[in-house]
């Protein structure tokens, strides 16, 4: 289908009202968990003492959409956003920086059709962003969103793979699902949100009694992706007042390079974890978000413009359109 | 090639007369570094905005509480180091007042344009100053300091370092040296009072702990390190030397003494300098003073012009005791006893004369032993002639506050009225004095402030150039204070720093006049809009007796056959 064809709108659902929406984020529902791979006996796990990596990288990112779209194509009406993300790491060794920070920005379609890169003039003229098109098949409200979503994890997977060629241990924010599946580096998923549990409720119970710099046994999940190795760890203690999950996240690496490596990653993870989790004094989300996972997405968030500036330059260039 | 050091920023307002530079990784700015930026105007032409940085400061970008600082230091927490510095813009090139746009590249500015940035390269004639604390030389224009277009310096700067005296001393060499005022320099003289200690009586000696680095320094301003060449030093006669031996300290080759005669006092009227106190001038006294002054005048008949005594209704009168008496005696058996100065002062009221009878006494007590009527010997080797050399120093800092505020009225009032006859602002004439609070003072009048006001006022058309100094210029009379074209301030203390006579500090200028060590001072003059910060080399000349080097003090026997 000749994509000139379409014509842009904005939805006049403002863009702030969609960061609610919670995307799946590939946590998947069907798979085969087995909590013997490690030990027979389903127990808190506090590793030796080990020094502190040589290296070690946080990769996360952040994203905001610009404009909703609605796009008048032929008969039909499609979703679209215009959406910015940008991924980086901080590189700890010996002092913590922020590194590698790439800011993209997409214009996103859904039921499968694909736009014209569009480009806005911002800085007096003197500068443009352009936002490069991504499809969805889908053609639901969500799609749009999801296409952003997916083009981030995409740029924030190719990150740790990268960066795993020169660091002990990267953590990405979230789970592997976008990790290329021949990746042999030293990627470790971090999830710290646990909307769904992986055990069942009698292995589930050790959960709240991990101490700090204490985790679970391995555990093997089988499903629709690749085969992994995953685990819990407690990297803080919450307040009185919250959940006694507080503190715990689940981690997991790629089952292929083995259980041996995945076993070093966990303890090396579960001793260097409890010193970057934040207090509630920095971040709301402590202590699962980080110190630096924190202050990368301060940056990040910082980094993609002023969103005021950005969508009055994308209503200029539309009313441009419908003037012309 | 001047290099970019950072670029203007855009979260701080730029503004044409100030704005902030934010400074690139790998490079620094630091205080009194001068910069240069242009920004282009709409029409295609530039305009170039110099300045010098006035605030420099370095922070955690990404960090939001002070506690951050130990995470960014353990490596928990990402952090950047930015710096940045403020600008106090001196210059615009042209004259179009706009902010340099946000995010154009900063450069030092050097060579040229550092000159152009602190208006070097307009004066026709400068005078180094000192040198940046880069080792550049700075400059001061001497059409401010001649009489062209102002004159006089004041320094303030607490004592103790003798840093004010050691900057005043530092401008003369620089006037007198280094070429600015071609080939006036030899006939230009400098009259400098030693009001306190003895550092400045050895001008004339090499310093015997000048090191290379002090050479160096003198090197770069085109400055010769060595001492000043024709001085005469004059030390007070010595109480009741009938040899007419000078009262110097540790000093004692090449001293003259000086002294004046009963005739000269009375002839010049340099008695109303005996009542230079500060109560003085609020009673009725000077009255008093001024009537008997006229008196004494008339009392000149007998006698020549170069007889050192004076005749007062039959008395002859040799000493200044016998003047005290002849004043203020009273005969016991007459009828109504009255002094000769209440007949002459009439019809004062009898306490005024009492007081001025009690002060001539009180005077006669420190300063009689400087006015004299007999054994005067060769009257020109003891009286100050300023044209003999072209420094002199009259060493006052042993003398009686009374009697030291004697001498410089005498001495300053003798010079003014050469100068005053001569009529022309040639030669130039440079006084140095220091404490001048204590000569000039805010509150209340007197005949000294009189005369440092007529030099201050009038000064700049004669040809007569006050180098003035004081702890602080806050106790100085401020016309005197203002009328200085050179500021110059060493270090102060700390609340003295916030008074007004100090508005051309910049707010961190007044900071570090609180920090500045001995060798550094703050100087302001009318053309740069900020002031500079300089640093003055080692003196090359002896500030005491240990820094005489020994093999020039034996050669100094010497001096007198080398026709000196």
């Amino acid at each position: 289908m000749a994509s000139s064809e379409y014509i842009l709108r904005l939805d006049p659902w403002a863009a702030e009202y969609e960061g609610a929406i919670q995307i799946g984020d590939g946590e998947e529902d069907a798979a085969r968990v087995d909590i013997r791979v490690e030990s027979p006996a389903w127990a808190a796990v506090r590793p030796a003492t080990l020094p502190a990596p040589r290296r070690a990288a946080f990769v996360d990112g952040v994203r905001r959409v610009e404009h909703r779209l609605l796009i008048e194509h032929g008969e039909r009406t499609i979703f679209g956003l215009l959406g910015s993300f940008g991924v980086g790491a901080v590189v700890v060794d010996g002092v913590a920086r922020v590194a590698h920070e790439t800011i993209a920005r997409v214009a996103v379609a859904a039921g499968g059709l694909s736009l014209r890169r569009f480009e806005t003039p911002v800085s007096n003229g003197r500068v443009a962003v352009a936002f490069d098109p991504v499809s969805e098949p889908e053609n639901t409200p969500v799609a749009p969103v999801q296409g952003l979503q997916k083009a981030m994890r995409q740029g924030e997977a190719a990150l740790a793979e990268r960066l795993s060629a020169e660091a002990d241990i990267v953590f990405l924010d979230g789970p592997l699902t976008y990790l290329a599946a021949a990746a042999r580096g030293p990627v470790v998923g971090f999830v710290k949100r646990l909307l769904r549990t992986y055990l069942d409720p009698s292995a589930s119970a050790l959960l709240p009694r991990l101490g700090v710099g204490e985790r679970t046994p391995l555990f093997l999940v089988e499903g629709a992706r690749q085969p992994r190795y995953s685990w819990y760890t407690r990297i803080g203690v919450g307040r009185m007042i919250d959940s006694a999950l507080t503190g715990v996240v689940r981690l997991e690496v790629p089952a292929a390079p083995g259980l041996e490596r995945a076993r070093a990653l966990a303890d090396l993870a579960a001793c260097m974890l409890p010193r970057f989790a934040s207090d509630p004094a920095h971040d709301p989300r402590a202590p699962q978000n980080l110190f630096p996972i924190g202050a990368l997405e301060a940056r990040l968030k910082h980094r993609l413009g002023d969103h005021a500036m950005i969508r009055r330059s994308i209503e200029a260039r539309l009313h441009a359109e419908v003037m012309a | 090639m001047s290099q970019t050091v950072g670029r203007v920023l855009g979260t701080l307002d730029a503004m044409p007369l100030e704005f902030w530079v934010g400074v690139e990784e790998g490079q620094y700015l630091q205080l009194d570094d001068v910069v240069e930026v242009l920004t282009p105007l709409p029409d295609g032409t530039e305009v170039r905005l110099f300045g010098v940085v006035d605030l420099v400061r370095a922070r955690h970008e990404g960090a939001k509480f002070d506690s951050d600082v130990f995470l960014i230091e353990t490596g928990v927490l990402p952090a950047t180091v930015a710096q940045a510095a403020h600008v106090k813009v001196t210059r615009v090139e042209p004259e179009v007042f706009v902010p340099p746009r946000p995010g154009q590249p900063v450069r030092r500015a050097a060579g040229a344009r550092r000159e152009q940035a602190l208006f070097f390269d307009g004066m026709e004639r400068r005078l180094p100053i000192g040198l940046s604390r880069g080792g550049e030389p700075l400059y001061a224009n001497l059409d401010f300091l001649d009489g062209s277009r102002g004159a006089h310096v004041n320094v303030s700067g607490v004592s103790g370092v003798a840093t004010k005296t050691s900057y005043a001393t530092f401008l003369l060499h620089s006037l007198f040296r280094s070429g600015a005022l071609g080939g006036e320099a030899a006939n230009t003289h400098a009259i400098v009072f030693n009001v306190k200690g003895e550092d400045l009586l050895f001008l004339d000696l090499p310093n015997a702990r000048l090191e290379a680095k002090a050479r160096e320094d003198y090197a770069r301003l085109g400055l010769p390190a060595e001492p000043f060449d024709s001085v005469q030093v004059l030390a007070p006669v010595r109480p009741g030397s009938r040899e007419r031996l000078p009262a110097t300290g540790s000093r004692q080759e090449g001293v003259r003494s000086f002294f004046w005669t009963i005739r000269e006092v009375v002839s010049e009227r340099l008695l109303r300098f005996l009542f230079a106190e500060a109560d003085d001038a609020a009673s009725q006294i000077a009255f008093v003073v001024d009537r008997i002054e006229a008196r004494l005048l008339g009392c000149l008949s007998v006698g020549t012009a170069k007889d050192p005594w004076i005749d007062i209704e039959g008395r002859r009168i040799d000493t200044f005791d016998m003047l005290v008496e002849a004043l203020t005696g009273r005969d016991p058996e007459a009828i109504e006893p009255k002094s000769l100065a209440e007949r002459w002062a009439s019809p004062a009221a009898p306490g005024t004369v009492q007081a001025f009878e009690r002060r001539l006494h009180a005077a006669a007590r420190h300063v009689g032993h400087l006015i004299r009527g007999s054994d005067v010997g060769k009257r020109e080797e003891h009286r100050l002639d300023w044209r003999k050399t072209q420094t002199s120093v009259v060493d006052i800092h042993a003398l009686h506050d009374r009697a030291k505020r004697f001498v410089v009225g005498a001495v300053l009032k003798k010079m003014f009225e050469e100068k005053e006859a001569l009529g022309t602002s040639r030669p130039l004439v440079f006084v140095v004095l220091d404490e001048l609070n204590k000569y000039a003072p805010r509150e209340g009048g007197g005949p000294i402030k009189e005369v440092l006001l007529d030099v201050s006022e009038r000064g700049r058309s004669l040809g007569i150039v006050l180098v003035g100094a004081q702890q602080t210029a806050s106790e100085v009379e401020s016309r005197i204070v203002s009328n200085a074209a050179l500021r110059v301030v060493g270090r102060l203390d700390t609340a003295e720093a916030e008074r007004p006579e100090y508005g051309f500090l910049t707010a961190a200028g007044r900071g570090r006049a609180g920090i500045l060590k001995p060798g550094t001072m703050i100087v302001q003059q009318p053309e740069i809009p900020t002031p500079l910060l300089v640093r003055f080399p080692f003196p090359a000349w002896a500030t005491r007796k240990s820094e005489v080097a020994p093999a020039v003090a034996g050669a100094d026997v010497f001096r007198g056959f080398r026709g000196e």
